[in-house]
């Protein structure tokens, strides 16, 4: 019954996994964000084919409950991932404005050089 | 024809009065080039200002007022003005403190000129609760560089070729004016304060609502103090 259960568990994670690929291949998803993704869909599935590494793990650490130190981890990696994604996204924002402002620019030296042009037709 | 200095005038959603703004300044500055900076307006801002006489620029999408402003530096920058000033485009700054902030500008060899309402406490002083915020700002910002600084957060400001240089390729974004200040004396760029008498707006609202405030003292002090922190880098430390 117990082994199902880690079975079950093993199989969350391997699909996980295999989502994750996927989107990578299909260019959903770019690798430099994917990475912790990946890494953290391959710790699922080390723990859930081999709980008693967690068992051990909450052993040295002196954690009395081992469930509360997957929790833990758990968290730990959601944040990660989270503050990865919040410096992506600021990223992001900076490489926007650039882009607006050249483009604005670049729009008002067209607009300039077009009636620059226009009255040298007219002249001519 | 290109002339020494430009003015900057960042403008959202004011199609109502950029246009009076525009020729009010064009007629008491007209030695200078005015470019209203149109920060994505949903409104007929951009051919309002340009009715008015100023060079425009259409930004695509709202960048906030420091993206905004900084568009007008690069501008500047480009287009190799030596003085580049901004105002904004309400109406509240008055083009008459001008003539007084250049020449104090080029008499003291300062990088900024700041126009200060509260030097001299005349004309429109904000509302009660904007003034506790902007007071409690110049007390800690003059604590940081050492020095009296008034009214940190007045957009009304001239810089001369080396801070405009500076501000082209780096400006705060969101609310940029007290950490511009900052920025700008950790480059150890001077700035003074000139006395000026603002207006209140001509039209429209003003960007920073009652709910908005709060946020915004929290962000800037917190990016005030940040970016004091910026000082000690190398480039810094080698110059001069």
């Amino acid at each position: 019954m117990k082994a199902d259960l880690f079975m079950l568990s093993f199989a969350i994670s391997a699909s996980f996994l295999a989502v994750i690929l996927y989107l990578i291949r299909s260019r959903k998803l770019r690798e430099q964000y994917a990475l912790l993704w990946l890494a953290l869909s391959l710790v699922m599935m080390v723990l859930s084919l081999f709980p008693q590494l967690l068992d051990l793990l909450a052993d040295r650490l002196g954690v009395d409950y081992a469930p509360s130190l997957l929790y833990l981890l758990g968290l730990m990696s959601v944040l990660c991932i989270m503050l990865h994604m919040t410096i992506a996204l600021s990223a992001l924002t900076r490489r926007i404005i650039v882009l607006t402002q050249a483009l604005a620019l670049q729009e008002q030296r067209c607009d300039g050089l077009e009636a620059q042009l226009r009255s040298r037709v007219r002249q001519s | 024809m290109r002339k020494e200095i430009l003015i900057i005038v960042p403008a959202f959603n004011e199609a109502e009065g950029i246009r009076r703004v525009v020729e009010d300044i064009r007629r008491q500055i007209p030695y200078a080039d005015v470019l209203v900076v149109n920060d994505g307006s949903a409104d007929a801002t951009g051919e309002q200002a340009a009715l008015g006489g100023a060079a425009v620029v259409h930004l695509s999408c709202n960048l906030g007022i420091g993206g905004a402003v900084q568009t007008g530096y690069q501008y500047a920058a480009a287009h190799g003005y030596s003085y580049a000033a901004q105002m904004d485009g309400d109406g509240q700054h008055d083009p008459a403190d001008f003539a007084s902030m250049l020449h104090t500008l080029q008499e003291h060899d300062s990088d900024m000129v700041v126009g200060s309402r509260f030097v001299e406490k005349r004309g429109f002083q904000s509302t009660r609760l904007r003034r506790l915020g902007i007071e409690l700002l110049s007390g800690l910002l003059s604590r940081l560089l050492g020095r009296a600084v008034t009214d940190p957060t007045s957009g009304y400001r001239i810089c001369g070729r080396r801070a405009l240089r500076l501000f082209a390729v780096d400006y705060p974004t969101d609310y940029p004016e007290v950490e511009a200040l900052v920025q700008l004396d950790n480059c150890g760029y001077t700035f003074r304060e000139v006395p000026v008498v603002m207006r209140e707006r001509i039209a429209g609202v003003s960007s920073i609502s009652a709910f908005k405030s709060v946020y915004y003292m929290i962000k800037v002090i917190l990016a005030v103090l940040i970016a004091r922190t910026r000082k000690t880098r190398w480039w810094v430390r080698y110059e001069s």
